[in-house]
């Protein structure tokens, strides 16, 4: 019975949340504000037994009974810090904070530069001039192999793939470059078939969102058809 | 003059009020989801690369017993996506328990924490799976990116007990698995973009090689990732899961025989059940829970095809959207 009003429950804010896609309401309000509302209850409880607890004021607490003084300064001194931030409650204190930020912000930053730069930039660099066998995208033989075995295949998939990918990035690259004026004739050349290609990625992105959307409401559809329906059928058959 | 171009029929066909869309939308994804109609799918490069990584990690296993690797699954989603994320983590569990992979896991989120260790459980009781020793759920990987270092030196000092309250000291499988060195792949399973972080971090730096499970929203976002190979593989959206989730049937049928509810009823016969806590899930099945279960192994091909009616609809929509759009532009010139 218990399980059955949870779920009855979860089907009314299910209905309650698509009730806004005829018009914004009272339910659908409602629905909302208790999602955000529980979210952010879960999020501090979480955080309180899943990182509070366990990783700083129980450790805190062992490492003082056992004497380990060393791991209690370290574990004292991190609460300190972490404790800074909560001077944003006070307008006379708040620039204490600033200290726990800069810390947090600079090593985040610090640590990051040299992976980002390695996995966002040069690898994807090289991936616009290599492909994942390690052989030039602007592969002339596969080119020379299209005019041997003409299909389509070989059309698209290997004499062409590498050539569109690099001129692809370089026209769009170009599009986005707004230090030259408009009619510069690189920049015109390259407008339209940029649009192409920018076209073609919002569209993929687009049908990958559409799928994405009705995953979601199907997700639902399952859980009121398969989970819920079952269940209150059960119940009403006694 | 106005009212006569209201009442034409392109006129009539831009202005379907939006609810009337919305119902014929319902129906359309509603009824294959009743009447549990499937349609089949291929398997596609991307996916088919993540079941042969995770065959090799098995092969390795085999050759090297006392040198196991494991597979790390990040469980960076929450509710609002478990839709179509929770499809892919069932099939990626299914197929490490069937091949004695061992699986150490976490959630990046908050609101994924007790989601991921649910997983872990409902997942693991299908395969007889022992907690500590086969499968540990460390509980909130955060901070997320001194969580992903942590992984490369030893987890047990970034997480001195798992979400159930162990110390990670005592968990027989932490004892020798506890960084990047015995981590054969990495899953990020995430509607956000960690999957991002994942390359950078867990690839870029420690040079491991990461799966990502991603909603269909951030997919197509992660294909240049593909290209280099700074991801080995990707299932995107609910047609990710489907393919994974097909492959993994498969494989379960092959090993386990093809009467999965045989197979799930006599599981624990003859086992020595004081090795299963009972915290973590009890060592029978109910035949309401076998139901589900068996049901949970199709989730993601069952939604493919009110996938297929939905894109149907929608096409057909644009079509009839695009003649009428341009049959009143071509009258207005006129």
């Amino acid at each position: 019975m218990g399980m059955f009003l949870w779920m009855t429950i979860a089907l009314f804010l299910t209905l309650a949340v698509f009730s806004f896609l005829f018009r914004d309401n009272v339910i659908y309000k409602f629905a909302e504000h208790l999602f955000v509302g529980t979210s952010v209850g879960y999020t501090i409880f979480v955080s309180y037994t899943n990182l509070f607890l366990p990783r700083v004021w129980n450790p805190f607490r062992r490492a003082l009974g056992d004497g380990d003084v060393l791991l209690a300064v370290w574990l004292g001194l991190g609460i300190v810090v972490g404790l800074l931030y909560f001077s944003r409650f006070s307008q006379n204190w708040s620039w204490v904070s600033r200290y726990p930020i800069s810390i947090t912000v600079g090593y985040l930053t610090g640590y990051s530069i040299i992976p980002s730069l390695k996995a966002r930039i040069l690898s994807q660099l090289y991936g616009t001039v290599v492909d994942p066998a390690g052989d030039s995208l602007l592969n002339a033989e596969k080119i020379g192999t299209f005019f041997k075995h003409p299909t389509l295949h070989n059309f698209f998939f290997e004499a062409m793939a590498g050539p569109l990918l690099v001129f692809g990035v370089f026209v769009v690259i170009v599009y986005f470059f707004f230090s030259l004026k408009n009619n510069n004739p690189v920049v015109r050349f390259s407008r339209n078939p940029a649009l192409i290609y920018l076209m073609v990625a919002f569209g993929a992105s687009f049908g990958y969102t559409f799928m994405g959307r009705i995953s979601l409401f199907i997700g639902r559809m399952n859980f009121i058809f398969h989970e819920w329906w079952p269940i209150f059928k059960n119940m009403v058959s006694g | 003059m106005m009212t006569k171009d209201k009442n034409t029929w392109y006129d009539k066909l831009l202005a379907i009020p939006k609810p009337v869309i919305y119902i014929i939308m319902f129906f359309v994804v509603a009824l294959p989801v009743l009447f549990k109609m499937q349609v089949s799918t291929y398997v596609t490069d991307e996916v088919q690369r993540i079941y042969d990584h995770m065959e090799q990690l098995y092969q390795y296993n085999q050759e090297n017993p006392e040198n196991k690797k494991a597979i790390f699954i990040a469980f960076d989603y929450d509710p609002a996506t478990m839709a179509e994320l929770d499809p892919m983590a069932f099939a990626t569990l299914r197929h490490a328990f069937l091949r004695g992979i061992p699986v150490i896991a976490w959630s990046g989120l908050p609101t994924g924490v007790d989601l991921g260790e649910q997983d872990m459980h409902l997942i693991a009781k299908d395969y007889g799976a022992v907690y500590g020793q086969d499968y540990v759920f460390l509980g909130y990987g955060y901070p997320f990116v001194q969580a992903i270092i942590a992984l490369a030196t030893d987890v047990k000092t970034f997480f001195a007990s798992d979400k159930a309250g162990n110390d990670t000291r005592d968990l027989p499988l932490l004892k020798n698995i506890y960084n990047f060195n015995r981590i054969g792949l990495v899953f990020s399973m995430s509607g956000t973009s960690y999957p991002e972080s994942w390359v950078t971090y867990a690839n870029g730096l420690y040079g491991k090689m990461v799966v990502t499970g991603s909603t269909a929203v951030s997919a197509a976002k992660y294909y240049p990732f593909l290209q280099t190979n700074q991801m080995i593989g990707l299932m995107g959206g609910l047609k990710g899961a489907a393919e994974y989730e097909q492959l993994v049937e498969r494989l379960e049928k092959e090993l386990n025989g093809k009467d999965t509810r045989a197979y799930m009823e006599t599981l624990y016969d003859g086992k020595d059940l004081s090795q299963y806590n009972t915290a973590y899930y009890t060592p029978e099945f109910t035949s309401e829970e076998i139901q589900l279960s068996l049901a949970r192994r199709n989730t993601a091909r069952q939604g493919m095809a009110p996938q297929a009616t939905a894109h149907f609809y929608v096409i057909i929509l644009i079509i009839i959207g695009n003649i009428a759009y341009f049959a009143r532009m071509r009258n207005n010139k006129r």
